[in-house]
């Protein structure tokens, strides 16, 4: 069976895209994974931070974590379980203390400003 | 009593002992998901983690009897949020390979291996990166160049390779030609722990840059595990198309290990 590359690129680079545009509200980056700006103008938890510590906690959540993980939807857990969560994963990434609490920043900003979002 | 004979399929073996022992840290490593695609992500700053791979290829076909188990142990460094580099330390193997009349161990090459992250496959709508791989040895050179995408949706996560290789081989290195190949893999994650899925490989050589040899298409399902400060990634790939001069499977295990 003889096979023409462009045709394998074509049917690779179909595939990819194809996935990609099927995808759901849910794992768009924009709203999985909210922006600083928008913890920091929609959370209690977030107003109450700088936006540098923001956006380096979502950098971690979007880089450390993911290095062994895929993200996970910050919209499918409660701030109890994400708390919880961070106690467990935090030391398994080798976070330093400053990167832990500005993790736990984001994520706890982003998790009330999703569900303030949703009401 | 029976002699003793070296089997490849003992080093595997002793292998997937060793990296069992070392399992003590309860702590997690960057790992891969995939052994033939490489992911757009690229290491944290500041980490090191030693990667070993065994890859071995197979005909066991009367016509062309072949075997090989080729090593690669590497060492990769988190140097940027975006940057990563890696020095390949021995590309080793052993081959048996009666139509060539070769039998035995021998020392290959040597290697630095660069990745540059353009897009994070979490936050854009498509993780991207560049690659770039020296490589050298007594008899060989050669010049590897990658375009990496990745897509993630959910659980499952999705990449695809396109590599150009450019290869100078011989006592003078007089042979030239290249190497045009993609790779695909799918790969869900059923916990952080364990992740299943499969990858795909095509390839197709190009001697002297001349002229294209027949494409050869290999795949077949992938699993992965992490635990503590290792993990491991195994591919079983089967060649669907029928180019007799081409291995009929290859397995890579890559087992990996963070500091």
């Amino acid at each position: 069976m003889k096979l023409c590359a462009v045709r394998w690129v074509t049917l690779g680079l179909s595939c990819l895209f194809l996935l990609g545009s099927c995808q759901s509200d849910l794992s768009d980056p924009r709203k999985a994974y909210p922006t600083a700006s928008a913890v920091s103008a929609s959370s209690k938890h977030g107003q109450s931070a700088d936006l540098a510590t923001l956006e380096r906690g979502r950098k971690i959540y979007t880089t450390s974590c993911t290095e062994c993980h895929v993200a996970r939807t910050i919209a499918n857990y409660s701030v109890p379980e994400w708390r919880r969560w961070i106690d467990v994963m935090a030391p398994r990434a080798h976070l330093a203390v400053n990167d832990r609490a500005a993790l736990e920043t984001y994520v706890i900003g982003a998790s009330e400003s999703l569900a303030s979002a949703s009401e | 009593m029976r002699k003793f004979q070296f089997k490849p399929i003992y080093l595997l073996n002793l292998c997937l002992v060793a990296m069992l022992l070392f399992a003590v840290d309860p702590v997690e490593a960057g790992a891969r998901r995939f052994t033939y695609v490489y992911e757009a992500t690229t290491s944290a700053p500041g980490t090191v983690e030693l990667e070993n791979w065994v890859t071995w290829k197979t005909s066991p076909s009367e016509n062309r009897r072949f075997n090989s188990v080729d090593f690669r142990h590497e060492i990769e460094f988190g140097i940027t949020d975006h940057f990563q580099a890696s020095v390949y330390l021995a590309n080793w193997g052993y081959r048996e390979d009666p139509d060539a009349n070769e039998h035995g161990f021998s020392y290959q090459s040597s290697a630095i291996e660069l990745i540059y992250n353009l897009t994070n496959p979490t936050t854009d709508f498509l993780g991207s990166a560049v690659y770039a791989e020296i490589t050298g040895g007594p008899e060989e050179f050669e010049l590897e160049s990658k375009a990496i995408l990745q897509k993630n949706i959910g659980r499952f996560v999705f990449g695809y390779n396109a590599v150009l290789e450019a290869a100078w081989e011989g006592e003078h290195l007089e042979e030239h030609g290249g190497e045009f190949s993609q790779s695909f893999g799918v790969s869900y994650e059923i916990s952080p722990s364990f992740l299943v899925g499969a990858e795909l490989l095509h390839e197709i050589d190009l001697p002297g840059w001349s002229e294209a040899e027949d494409s050869v298409v290999y795949g077949g399902p992938n699993m992965s595990y992490r635990h503590g400060n290792w993990w491991a990634t195994v591919t079983p790939l089967v060649q669907m198309t029928n180019i007799a001069s081409e291995v009929d499977v290859q397995t890579r295990l890559i087992f990996g290990f963070s500091f």
